[in-house]
Protein backbone atom coordinates (compact mmCIF):
# COMPACT_ATOMS: atom_id res chain seq x y z
CA UNK A 1 0.00 0.00 0.00
CA UNK A 2 1.65 3.06 -0.87
CA UNK A 3 1.69 6.51 1.16
CA UNK A 4 -1.60 7.64 -0.84
CA UNK A 5 -3.69 4.61 -0.68
CA UNK A 6 -2.52 5.03 2.96
CA UNK A 7 -4.00 8.16 3.24
CA UNK A 8 -6.90 7.49 1.06
CA UNK A 9 -7.69 4.71 3.65
CA UNK A 10 -7.56 7.21 5.88
CA UNK A 11 -10.53 9.49 4.58
CA UNK A 12 -12.64 5.75 3.68
CA UNK A 13 -12.31 4.16 7.03
CA UNK A 14 -11.55 6.38 10.09
CA UNK A 15 -14.90 6.96 10.30
CA UNK A 16 -16.40 3.47 10.88
CA UNK A 17 -12.92 2.83 12.80
CA UNK A 18 -13.99 5.41 14.87
CA UNK A 19 -17.76 4.01 15.47
CA UNK A 20 -16.69 0.94 15.97
CA UNK A 21 -14.48 1.80 19.23
CA UNK A 22 -17.07 4.71 20.22
CA UNK A 23 -19.93 1.96 20.15
CA UNK A 24 -17.34 -0.14 21.87
CA UNK A 25 -15.82 2.76 24.64
CA UNK A 26 -18.54 4.89 25.03
CA UNK A 27 -15.61 7.28 25.50
CA UNK A 28 -15.37 9.56 22.64
CA UNK A 29 -11.27 10.24 23.44
CA UNK A 30 -10.31 6.82 24.07
CA UNK A 31 -12.44 5.79 20.55
CA UNK A 32 -9.91 8.86 19.05
CA UNK A 33 -6.70 6.94 20.85
CA UNK A 34 -8.02 3.53 19.31
CA UNK A 35 -8.10 4.99 15.80
CA UNK A 36 -4.77 7.05 15.97
CA UNK A 37 -3.28 3.86 17.34
CA UNK A 38 -5.13 1.42 14.78
CA UNK A 39 -3.64 3.63 12.14
CA UNK A 40 -0.10 4.12 13.68
CA UNK A 41 0.04 0.44 13.17
CA UNK A 42 -1.16 0.12 9.94
CA UNK A 43 1.40 2.65 8.80
CA UNK A 44 4.10 0.71 10.18
CA UNK A 45 3.29 -2.59 8.29
CA UNK A 46 1.85 -0.58 4.97
CA UNK A 47 4.09 -2.05 3.14
CA UNK A 48 3.06 -5.70 3.77
CA UNK A 49 -0.67 -4.37 3.54
CA UNK A 50 -2.66 -4.81 0.04
CA UNK A 51 -5.04 -1.91 -0.19
CA UNK A 52 -7.73 -4.49 -0.81
CA UNK A 53 -7.52 -6.30 2.15
CA UNK A 54 -6.62 -2.59 4.44
CA UNK A 55 -9.93 -2.22 5.84
CA UNK A 56 -10.44 -5.64 6.86
CA UNK A 57 -6.76 -5.29 8.71
CA UNK A 58 -7.98 -1.96 10.54
CA UNK A 59 -10.70 -3.34 11.65
CA UNK A 60 -8.24 -6.52 13.07
CA UNK A 61 -5.92 -3.81 14.23
CA UNK A 62 -8.69 -1.99 16.07
CA UNK A 63 -10.70 -5.03 17.62
CA UNK A 64 -7.07 -5.84 19.26
CA UNK A 65 -6.41 -2.55 20.43
CA UNK A 66 -10.24 -2.26 21.76
CA UNK A 67 -9.51 -5.80 23.54
CA UNK A 68 -6.51 -4.44 25.31
CA UNK A 69 -8.40 -1.47 26.42
CA UNK A 70 -10.85 -3.05 27.82
CA UNK A 71 -8.62 -5.84 30.08
CA UNK A 72 -6.85 -1.90 31.41
CA UNK A 73 -10.05 -0.83 32.21
CA UNK A 74 -12.88 -3.26 32.32
CA UNK A 75 -16.49 -1.54 31.53
CA UNK A 76 -18.13 -4.54 30.02
CA UNK A 77 -21.51 -5.05 31.99
CA UNK A 78 -23.86 -7.62 32.99
CA UNK A 79 -26.92 -7.72 30.48
CA UNK A 80 -28.67 -9.77 33.29
CA UNK A 81 -28.40 -6.40 35.14
CA UNK A 82 -30.57 -4.67 32.80
CA UNK A 83 -32.93 -2.18 34.82
CA UNK A 84 -36.92 -3.24 35.46
CA UNK A 85 -38.95 -0.93 32.98
CA UNK A 86 -40.77 1.48 34.24
CA UNK A 87 -43.70 3.87 33.12
CA UNK A 88 -41.17 6.76 32.34
CA UNK A 89 -38.70 4.63 30.86
CA UNK A 90 -41.32 3.03 28.24
CA UNK A 91 -42.27 7.18 27.94
CA UNK A 92 -38.62 8.01 27.17
CA UNK A 93 -38.55 5.32 24.61
CA UNK A 94 -35.73 5.59 22.34
CA UNK A 95 -34.76 1.85 21.01
CA UNK A 96 -31.33 3.09 19.56
CA UNK A 97 -30.41 4.34 22.97
CA UNK A 98 -31.71 1.03 24.65
CA UNK A 99 -29.99 -0.87 21.93
CA UNK A 100 -26.66 0.93 22.84
CA UNK A 101 -26.79 -0.06 26.69
CA UNK A 102 -27.78 -3.09 25.78
CA UNK A 103 -24.76 -3.68 23.54
CA UNK A 104 -22.39 -1.67 26.32
CA UNK A 105 -23.79 -5.33 28.39
CA UNK A 106 -21.99 -7.87 26.13
CA UNK A 107 -18.71 -9.05 26.51
CA UNK A 108 -15.99 -7.71 24.29
CA UNK A 109 -16.48 -10.35 21.58
CA UNK A 110 -19.86 -10.13 21.13
CA UNK A 111 -19.81 -6.53 20.53
CA UNK A 112 -17.51 -6.74 17.87
CA UNK A 113 -19.34 -9.56 15.79
CA UNK A 114 -22.60 -7.64 16.61
CA UNK A 115 -20.78 -4.35 15.20
CA UNK A 116 -19.23 -5.99 12.28
CA UNK A 117 -22.24 -7.55 11.12
CA UNK A 118 -24.54 -4.52 11.59
CA UNK A 119 -22.14 -1.41 10.62
CA UNK A 120 -20.10 -3.10 8.16
CA UNK A 121 -22.11 -5.57 6.66
CA UNK A 122 -19.19 -8.31 7.08
CA UNK A 123 -20.37 -12.05 6.66
CA UNK A 124 -19.69 -14.46 9.18
CA UNK A 125 -16.11 -15.50 7.38
CA UNK A 126 -14.88 -11.97 7.20
CA UNK A 127 -15.96 -11.35 10.63
CA UNK A 128 -14.13 -15.03 11.29
CA UNK A 129 -10.71 -13.40 9.65
CA UNK A 130 -10.99 -9.92 11.70
CA UNK A 131 -11.31 -11.28 14.86
CA UNK A 132 -9.34 -14.66 14.33
CA UNK A 133 -12.14 -17.05 15.06
CA UNK A 134 -14.12 -19.51 13.31
CA UNK A 135 -16.50 -18.72 11.09
CA UNK A 136 -18.83 -21.22 13.54
CA UNK A 137 -17.77 -19.07 16.51
CA UNK A 138 -18.36 -16.12 15.24
CA UNK A 139 -21.85 -17.24 14.20
CA UNK A 140 -22.45 -18.57 17.56
CA UNK A 141 -21.36 -15.48 19.06
CA UNK A 142 -23.79 -13.46 16.88
CA UNK A 143 -26.45 -15.53 18.16
CA UNK A 144 -25.82 -15.62 21.72
CA UNK A 145 -25.72 -11.55 21.08
CA UNK A 146 -29.36 -11.73 19.36
CA UNK A 147 -30.71 -13.09 22.44
CA UNK A 148 -29.01 -11.41 24.93
CA UNK A 149 -30.44 -7.88 23.47
CA UNK A 150 -33.61 -9.55 22.31
CA UNK A 151 -34.08 -10.56 26.09
CA UNK A 152 -32.89 -6.92 27.48
CA UNK A 153 -35.39 -5.35 25.24
CA UNK A 154 -38.31 -7.62 26.14
CA UNK A 155 -36.89 -6.72 29.81
CA UNK A 156 -37.21 -3.09 29.63
CA UNK A 157 -41.00 -4.28 28.21
CA UNK A 158 -40.21 -1.98 25.43
CA UNK A 159 -43.01 -3.92 23.15
CA UNK A 160 -43.10 -1.95 19.25
CA UNK B 1 -11.81 -51.74 73.45
CA UNK B 2 -15.46 -51.39 71.46
CA UNK B 3 -14.75 -51.69 67.34
CA UNK B 4 -17.02 -48.43 67.22
CA UNK B 5 -16.24 -45.16 70.00
CA UNK B 6 -17.10 -42.02 70.34
CA UNK B 7 -13.66 -41.43 68.67
CA UNK B 8 -14.47 -42.63 65.54
CA UNK B 9 -18.04 -43.16 65.08
CA UNK B 10 -18.02 -40.41 62.49
CA UNK B 11 -16.34 -42.72 59.94
CA UNK B 12 -19.24 -45.16 60.57
CA UNK B 13 -21.69 -42.86 60.80
CA UNK B 14 -20.71 -41.74 57.09
CA UNK B 15 -20.59 -45.32 55.35
CA UNK B 16 -23.89 -45.80 57.35
CA UNK B 17 -25.57 -43.15 55.71
CA UNK B 18 -24.05 -44.29 52.45
CA UNK B 19 -25.28 -48.16 52.97
CA UNK B 20 -21.41 -48.96 52.67
CA UNK B 21 -21.59 -50.74 56.22
CA UNK B 22 -21.25 -54.47 56.44
CA UNK B 23 -23.67 -56.54 58.25
CA UNK B 24 -21.76 -56.95 60.97
CA UNK B 25 -20.55 -52.86 61.39
CA UNK B 26 -23.94 -52.06 60.49
CA UNK B 27 -25.61 -53.81 63.25
CA UNK B 28 -22.57 -52.66 65.55
CA UNK B 29 -23.76 -49.15 64.62
CA UNK B 30 -27.27 -49.48 65.37
CA UNK B 31 -26.51 -50.95 68.93
CA UNK B 32 -23.41 -47.77 69.14
CA UNK B 33 -26.47 -45.43 68.56
CA UNK B 34 -28.90 -46.95 71.11
CA UNK B 35 -26.50 -46.33 73.50
CA UNK B 36 -25.37 -42.95 72.30
CA UNK B 37 -28.72 -41.39 71.15
CA UNK B 38 -27.36 -37.80 71.61
CA UNK B 39 -25.07 -38.87 68.57
CA UNK B 40 -28.16 -39.61 66.37
CA UNK B 41 -28.60 -37.09 63.29
CA UNK B 42 -31.92 -36.25 62.38
CA UNK B 43 -32.48 -36.09 58.72
CA UNK B 44 -32.77 -32.59 58.55
CA UNK B 45 -29.22 -31.57 60.34
CA UNK B 46 -28.16 -33.37 56.92
CA UNK B 47 -27.00 -30.55 54.19
CA UNK B 48 -29.34 -31.16 51.39
CA UNK B 49 -27.59 -32.05 48.60
CA UNK B 50 -29.19 -31.95 45.11
CA UNK B 51 -27.51 -32.54 41.90
CA UNK B 52 -27.76 -29.57 39.29
CA UNK B 53 -28.88 -30.23 35.91
CA UNK B 54 -26.13 -28.48 33.38
CA UNK B 55 -28.85 -25.73 31.31
CA UNK B 56 -28.03 -24.62 28.23
CA UNK B 57 -30.81 -23.03 26.05
CA UNK B 58 -31.87 -24.57 22.96
CA UNK B 59 -30.95 -21.50 21.08
CA UNK B 60 -27.28 -21.70 22.18
CA UNK B 61 -27.01 -25.35 21.11
CA UNK B 62 -29.02 -25.02 17.95
CA UNK B 63 -26.39 -22.25 17.42
CA UNK B 64 -23.29 -24.78 17.83
CA UNK B 65 -25.22 -27.85 15.49
CA UNK B 66 -24.62 -27.53 11.83
CA UNK B 67 -27.04 -25.68 9.73
CA UNK B 68 -30.84 -27.27 10.78
CA UNK B 69 -32.22 -25.73 7.79
CA UNK B 70 -34.28 -29.26 7.08
CA UNK B 71 -34.83 -29.39 11.15
CA UNK B 72 -38.82 -29.25 11.81
CA UNK B 73 -39.35 -25.83 13.24
CA UNK B 74 -40.90 -26.46 17.16
CA UNK B 75 -41.45 -24.27 20.32
CA UNK B 76 -38.00 -25.96 21.40
CA UNK B 77 -36.03 -23.92 18.36
CA UNK B 78 -38.39 -21.51 16.99
CA UNK B 79 -36.08 -18.76 18.50
CA UNK B 80 -32.91 -20.11 16.44
CA UNK B 81 -35.11 -19.88 12.82
CA UNK B 82 -36.27 -16.70 14.06
CA UNK B 83 -32.88 -15.35 14.71
CA UNK B 84 -31.28 -17.15 11.57
CA UNK B 85 -34.45 -15.51 9.22
CA UNK B 86 -33.36 -11.94 10.61
CA UNK B 87 -29.91 -13.39 10.22
CA UNK B 88 -30.76 -14.20 6.13
CA UNK B 89 -29.77 -17.42 6.65
CA UNK B 90 -33.01 -19.10 5.89
CA UNK B 91 -34.27 -20.52 2.67
CA UNK B 92 -37.28 -19.13 1.04
CA UNK B 93 -38.78 -22.29 1.72
CA UNK B 94 -38.34 -22.35 5.43
CA UNK B 95 -38.91 -18.47 5.32
CA UNK B 96 -42.29 -19.37 4.80
CA UNK B 97 -42.01 -22.39 7.03
CA UNK B 98 -41.67 -20.01 10.40
CA UNK B 99 -43.54 -17.43 9.04
CA UNK B 100 -46.35 -19.63 8.94
CA UNK B 101 -45.67 -21.40 12.34
CA UNK B 102 -45.90 -18.22 14.27
CA UNK B 103 -48.55 -16.68 12.37
CA UNK B 104 -51.41 -16.36 14.90
CA UNK B 105 -49.39 -16.52 17.87
CA UNK B 106 -49.28 -12.86 19.11
CA UNK B 107 -46.20 -13.76 21.72
CA UNK B 108 -44.21 -15.45 18.57
CA UNK B 109 -45.04 -12.26 16.78
CA UNK B 110 -43.64 -10.37 19.53
CA UNK B 111 -40.62 -12.22 19.66
CA UNK B 112 -39.77 -11.38 16.11
CA UNK B 113 -40.17 -8.24 16.31
CA UNK B 114 -37.87 -7.69 19.19
CA UNK B 115 -35.20 -9.81 17.02
CA UNK B 116 -35.62 -8.04 14.48
CA UNK B 117 -35.27 -4.84 16.14
CA UNK B 118 -31.75 -5.51 18.13
CA UNK B 119 -29.78 -5.16 14.81
CA UNK B 120 -28.14 -1.51 14.64
CA UNK B 121 -27.69 1.08 12.11
CA UNK B 122 -24.39 2.72 11.63
CA UNK B 123 -24.54 6.50 13.25
CA UNK B 124 -23.41 8.86 10.75
CA UNK B 125 -23.15 11.48 14.15
CA UNK B 126 -19.85 9.67 14.90
CA UNK B 127 -17.04 11.26 12.29
CA UNK B 128 -13.73 11.37 12.91
CA UNK B 129 -12.59 14.94 12.38
CA UNK B 130 -8.44 14.45 12.75
CA UNK B 131 -8.19 12.87 9.67
CA UNK B 132 -5.54 15.16 8.25
CA UNK B 133 -3.58 14.62 11.58
CA UNK B 134 -3.35 10.53 10.84
CA UNK B 135 -2.36 11.83 7.07
CA UNK B 136 1.45 10.86 5.96
CA UNK B 137 2.57 13.99 3.99
CA UNK B 138 5.64 13.59 1.86
CA UNK B 139 9.11 15.42 2.84
CA UNK B 140 10.61 17.76 0.13
CA UNK B 141 13.87 18.15 0.57
CA UNK B 142 14.60 21.13 -0.47
CA UNK B 143 18.08 22.39 0.67
CA UNK B 144 20.12 21.53 -2.82
CA UNK B 145 17.62 23.56 -4.76
CA UNK B 146 18.56 26.39 -2.39
CA UNK B 147 22.16 25.87 -2.83
CA UNK B 148 21.67 25.49 -6.59
CA UNK B 149 19.65 28.76 -6.84
CA UNK B 150 21.86 30.45 -4.91
CA UNK B 151 25.14 29.08 -6.24
CA UNK B 152 23.32 30.49 -10.36
CA UNK B 153 22.59 34.21 -8.47
CA UNK B 154 26.06 34.23 -7.14
CA UNK B 155 27.44 33.51 -10.61
CA UNK B 156 25.16 35.21 -12.30
CA UNK B 157 25.67 38.34 -9.76
CA UNK B 158 29.52 38.02 -10.03
CA UNK B 159 29.42 37.90 -13.66
CA UNK B 160 27.32 41.00 -14.06
CA UNK B 161 29.83 42.93 -11.97
CA UNK B 162 32.85 41.33 -13.93
CA UNK B 163 31.08 42.44 -16.92
CA UNK B 164 30.47 45.76 -16.19
CA UNK B 165 34.63 46.07 -14.90
CA UNK B 166 35.56 44.22 -18.64
CA UNK B 167 33.61 47.04 -20.25
CA UNK B 168 35.65 49.90 -18.23
CA UNK B 169 38.62 48.32 -17.85
CA UNK B 170 39.56 45.51 -19.99
CA UNK B 171 39.33 46.24 -23.59
CA UNK B 172 40.10 49.68 -23.37
CA UNK B 173 43.91 50.05 -21.72
CA UNK B 174 46.29 52.95 -21.52
CA UNK B 175 49.36 51.78 -20.47
CA UNK B 176 51.41 54.48 -18.57
CA UNK B 177 54.99 54.28 -18.98
CA UNK B 178 56.07 57.05 -16.84
CA UNK B 179 55.03 58.00 -13.29
CA UNK B 180 51.65 59.67 -12.34
CA UNK B 181 52.40 63.51 -10.70
CA UNK B 182 49.86 63.97 -8.12
CA UNK B 183 50.33 67.70 -8.69
CA UNK B 184 49.38 67.70 -12.23
CA UNK B 185 46.86 65.19 -12.29
CA UNK B 186 43.14 66.22 -13.32
CA UNK B 187 40.84 63.74 -12.43
CA UNK B 188 38.35 62.55 -15.49
CA UNK B 189 35.20 61.63 -14.16
CA UNK B 190 33.51 58.76 -14.44
CA UNK B 191 33.47 58.09 -18.42
CA UNK B 192 32.57 54.91 -19.93
CA UNK B 193 35.09 52.35 -22.48
CA UNK B 194 34.11 54.14 -25.55
CA UNK B 195 34.56 57.89 -24.26
CA UNK B 196 38.00 56.73 -23.33
CA UNK B 197 38.72 55.38 -26.09
CA UNK B 198 37.57 58.21 -28.65
CA UNK B 199 39.53 60.25 -26.43
CA UNK B 200 42.45 58.84 -26.23
CA UNK B 201 42.62 58.33 -29.71
CA UNK B 202 42.63 62.35 -30.36
CA UNK B 203 44.90 62.58 -27.62
CA UNK B 204 47.35 60.64 -29.28
CA UNK B 205 46.60 62.79 -32.78
CA UNK B 206 47.40 65.73 -31.00
CA UNK B 207 50.36 64.47 -29.40
CA UNK B 208 52.09 67.13 -27.67
CA UNK B 209 49.85 69.34 -27.80
CA UNK B 210 47.49 67.65 -25.35
CA UNK B 211 48.95 68.19 -22.53
CA UNK B 212 48.40 71.18 -20.49
CA UNK B 213 49.72 72.68 -17.38
CA UNK B 214 48.04 73.30 -14.27
CA UNK B 215 48.18 76.80 -15.43
CA UNK B 216 47.12 76.47 -18.86
CA UNK B 217 43.58 74.71 -17.65
CA UNK B 218 42.75 77.16 -15.24
CA UNK B 219 43.23 79.83 -18.43
CA UNK B 220 40.55 81.92 -19.89
CA UNK B 221 42.84 83.00 -22.52
CA UNK B 222 41.33 82.25 -26.02
CA UNK B 223 43.06 79.43 -27.96
CA UNK B 224 42.34 78.66 -31.36
CA UNK B 225 43.76 75.20 -30.51
CA UNK B 226 40.78 73.25 -28.50
CA UNK B 227 40.98 72.88 -24.69
CA UNK B 228 41.24 69.51 -23.17
CA UNK B 229 39.84 70.91 -20.71
CA UNK B 230 36.71 71.04 -22.65
CA UNK B 231 37.37 67.90 -24.31
CA UNK B 232 37.21 66.26 -20.97
CA UNK B 233 33.97 68.63 -19.33
CA UNK B 234 32.60 67.16 -22.98
CA UNK B 235 33.13 63.68 -22.04
CA UNK B 236 32.05 63.76 -18.18
CA UNK B 237 30.02 61.42 -17.68
CA UNK B 238 26.43 61.55 -15.48
CA UNK B 239 27.62 58.76 -13.11
CA UNK B 240 30.11 61.29 -11.73
CA UNK B 241 33.79 60.82 -10.65
CA UNK B 242 35.12 57.23 -11.18
CA UNK B 243 38.02 55.26 -9.93
CA UNK B 244 39.93 55.77 -13.50
CA UNK B 245 42.56 58.94 -13.51
CA UNK B 246 44.13 59.38 -16.60
CA UNK B 247 47.46 61.85 -15.63
CA UNK B 248 47.07 64.02 -18.29
CA UNK B 249 50.33 65.77 -17.87
CA UNK B 250 53.67 64.50 -18.70
CA UNK B 251 51.60 61.63 -20.14
CA UNK B 252 52.47 59.39 -23.12
CA UNK B 253 49.59 58.30 -24.22
CA UNK B 254 49.80 55.51 -26.60
CA UNK B 255 47.02 54.37 -29.23
CA UNK B 256 44.17 51.88 -27.77
CA UNK B 257 45.51 48.08 -27.45
CA UNK B 258 42.66 45.79 -27.44
CA UNK B 259 43.41 42.82 -25.97
CA UNK B 260 41.51 39.77 -27.32
CA UNK B 261 40.16 36.81 -24.86
CA UNK B 262 43.11 35.69 -23.06
CA UNK B 263 43.18 32.25 -24.21
CA UNK B 264 44.83 31.17 -20.89
CA UNK B 265 42.07 32.61 -19.15
CA UNK B 266 39.49 29.78 -19.99
CA UNK B 267 41.86 27.09 -18.45
CA UNK B 268 40.61 23.44 -18.10
CA UNK B 269 40.24 21.66 -15.45
CA UNK B 270 43.31 19.58 -15.56
CA UNK B 271 45.57 23.23 -15.58
CA UNK B 272 44.05 24.68 -13.18
CA UNK B 273 47.04 25.04 -11.08
CA UNK B 274 44.61 26.54 -8.43
CA UNK B 275 43.07 23.81 -7.65
CA UNK B 276 47.01 22.39 -6.82
CA UNK B 277 48.29 25.12 -5.19
CA UNK B 278 45.37 24.68 -2.80
CA UNK B 279 46.11 20.77 -2.11
CA UNK B 280 42.70 19.62 -2.93
CA UNK B 281 43.57 17.84 -6.13
CA UNK B 282 40.51 15.28 -4.40
CA UNK B 283 37.98 18.12 -4.27
CA UNK B 284 34.30 17.51 -6.14
CA UNK B 285 32.69 19.88 -7.90
CA UNK B 286 29.12 19.00 -6.57
CA UNK B 287 27.09 21.56 -9.11
CA UNK B 288 29.14 20.43 -12.30
CA UNK B 289 25.75 20.88 -14.01
CA UNK B 290 25.56 24.43 -12.71
CA UNK B 291 29.02 25.36 -13.06
CA UNK B 292 29.13 24.62 -16.77
CA UNK B 293 25.46 25.62 -17.65
CA UNK B 294 26.84 29.45 -15.89
CA UNK B 295 30.07 28.89 -17.87
CA UNK B 296 29.10 28.66 -20.87
CA UNK B 297 26.58 31.27 -20.43
CA UNK B 298 29.26 33.96 -19.43
CA UNK B 299 32.10 32.64 -21.58
CA UNK B 300 34.23 32.17 -18.46
CA UNK B 301 35.64 29.64 -16.18
CA UNK B 302 33.27 28.87 -13.40
CA UNK B 303 34.66 26.33 -11.32
CA UNK B 304 33.71 24.85 -7.61
CA UNK B 305 34.84 22.80 -5.45
CA UNK B 306 34.04 21.58 -2.02
CA UNK B 307 36.30 19.16 0.37
CA UNK B 308 34.92 17.80 3.08
CA UNK B 309 36.91 17.82 6.03
CA UNK B 310 38.84 14.21 6.27
CA UNK B 311 41.63 12.95 8.85
CA UNK B 312 44.78 14.69 8.45
CA UNK B 313 43.12 17.00 5.75
CA UNK B 314 41.60 20.13 5.86
CA UNK B 315 38.40 21.02 4.65
CA UNK B 316 37.43 24.05 2.66
CA UNK B 317 35.92 25.00 -0.90
CA UNK B 318 37.48 26.97 -3.66
CA UNK B 319 35.08 29.04 -6.39
CA UNK B 320 36.43 30.78 -9.88
CA UNK B 321 34.44 32.91 -12.00
CA UNK B 322 36.76 34.07 -14.84
CA UNK B 323 39.78 35.55 -13.00
CA UNK B 324 37.80 35.55 -9.32
CA UNK B 325 39.15 32.92 -7.38
CA UNK B 326 37.91 32.33 -3.85
CA UNK B 327 39.02 29.84 -1.59
CA UNK B 328 38.85 28.32 1.89
CA UNK B 329 41.28 25.98 3.53
CA UNK B 330 40.35 25.43 7.26
CA UNK B 331 42.55 22.80 8.84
Amino acid sequence: MTQKEYNKAIDDYSDNIFRFAMKHLRNEMSAKDIVQETFMKVWVKHEEVQYSKVKSYLFTTAYHAIIDWSKKDKRSGDIDQAPESTTNQTLQFDMNEVLTDALSKLNEIQKTVVLLRDYEGYSYSEIAEITELSESQVKVYIFRARKALKEYIKRLDLVI
Amino acid sequence: MERISIFNYEAFYLDFLEGNLSEEDHALFLLFLEENPELKVVDEDLPALELEQPFMDDTFKNSLKQPLLSDKITNLNYEYFLISQAEGLLSEEKENEIDSFIAGNSELEKEKTLINSTYFSPEEKFVYLEKNSLKRKRAIILWPYYAVAASIMLAMLLWNFNRNDILENENVKFVEKDPVNPEIVKEVPGTDAKDNLQFAEKSFEEKTNVLTTKESVGSTAPTNKPNITDKINNNLSPRGPSANLISLENQKVEPIHIYPPDPNELVSEENNQDLASLEFSDMNNPIKPVTNFVGDKIKRTVDFRLKKKEAGKPSGFFLKIGKLEISRKRN
